[in-house]
């Protein structure tokens, strides 16, 4: 049973050192921690920019989470962090971000990857929460449809 | 991180299903659009709408279990509005983590890259 990795890219206007950074180091800038927190409300985020670094949010109330941990540091070329989708339920999952120059700066790639760990049911909608989940949304609707809606 | 759904270490959050549940009653939708003009109090709510104002607290309670809207005191009553970070674990369903974050991302890098060209101008 394989499921299928989430892969996104995007490209922007940086050369890819500044594009690196602005993912790893520089994350409190664009994560968009105010509405996706794994424990409530989060202060600012840590990313430790060296193998073995731990990405971490770090809670209003001074607890610390950590979520991800370097395990591959190639700077400006390549990040892979192992990403703890849901600890309670299943093996750490992988991200894995590269950065090529591109015409107008920089092109990055993303392969979020390793659901499989979670179990067909669990793992696929884990995967879906990541990718923009329309099998998800039709999965919820077929629900709906058949009555399992609680009022 | 998880996305939406349970947390193990708090209180379950409420996943997309809880949401659209909740929002599937047009009560709760006019509440709703109500607050997004404006926070306030249950009177004025019940004002406009064809319900009680027991059943509009009943609905703003079921509204606030799922984190759609908070409230605060204030003198002798309560306010109510909306909290922009309770659609989130729909939003996300809808739209994909990564792609909410790229998209962040992507701004915060043209913002990036104009701070650099009007430093060198």
């Amino acid at each position: 049973m394989v499921i299928e990795p989430v892969r996104q890219s995007v490209e922007v206007e940086l050369p890819p050192s500044e594009a690196f950074d602005l993912f790893t180091t520089r994350i409190s800038e664009w994560w968009p921690y105010k509405t996706h927190f794994s424990r409530g409300p989060v202060e600012s985020l840590v990313f430790e920019g060296r193998l073995g670094g731990k990405l971490s949010e770090v809670c209003s109330d001074g607890a610390v989470v950590t979520y991800g941990e370097v395990v591959a540091w190639e700077p400006p070329h390549r990040v892979v962090i192992k990403w703890f989708v849901r600890p309670d339920l299943g093996p750490p999952t992988e991200v894995e971000v590269r950065f090529t120059p591109s015409v107008v700066g920089c092109r990055l790639d993303l392969e979020h990857r390793g659901f499989e760990g979670y179990g067909d049911e669990v793992g696929r909608r884990q995967r879906d929460s990541y990718s923009g989940g329309w099998s998800g949304v039709l999965r919820l609707f077929a629900e709906y449809a058949s009555g399992a809606a609680r009022p | 991180m998880d996305t939406y759904g349970k947390s193990s270490l708090t209180k379950p959050r409420p996943g997309p299903g809880d949401l659209l549940a909740v929002l599937g009653d047009p009560t709760r939708r006019a509440i709703i659009e109500r607050l997004r003009e404006s926070p306030q109090p249950v009177v004025e709510l019940a004002r406009g709408l064809p319900v009680s104002r027991p059943a509009v607290s009943q609905h703003l309670k079921v509204l606030k279990e799922v984190g759609l809207v908070t409230d605060r005191a204030q003198a002798n009553r309560r306010i109510y509005s909306l909290d922009p970070a309770g659609l989130a674990p729909l939003m996300t369903y809808l739209d994909g983590f990564w792609r909410i974050a790229l998209a962040n991302y992507a701004r915060a890098a043209a913002m990036s890259a104009r701070r650099k060209r009007s430093a060198k101008n």
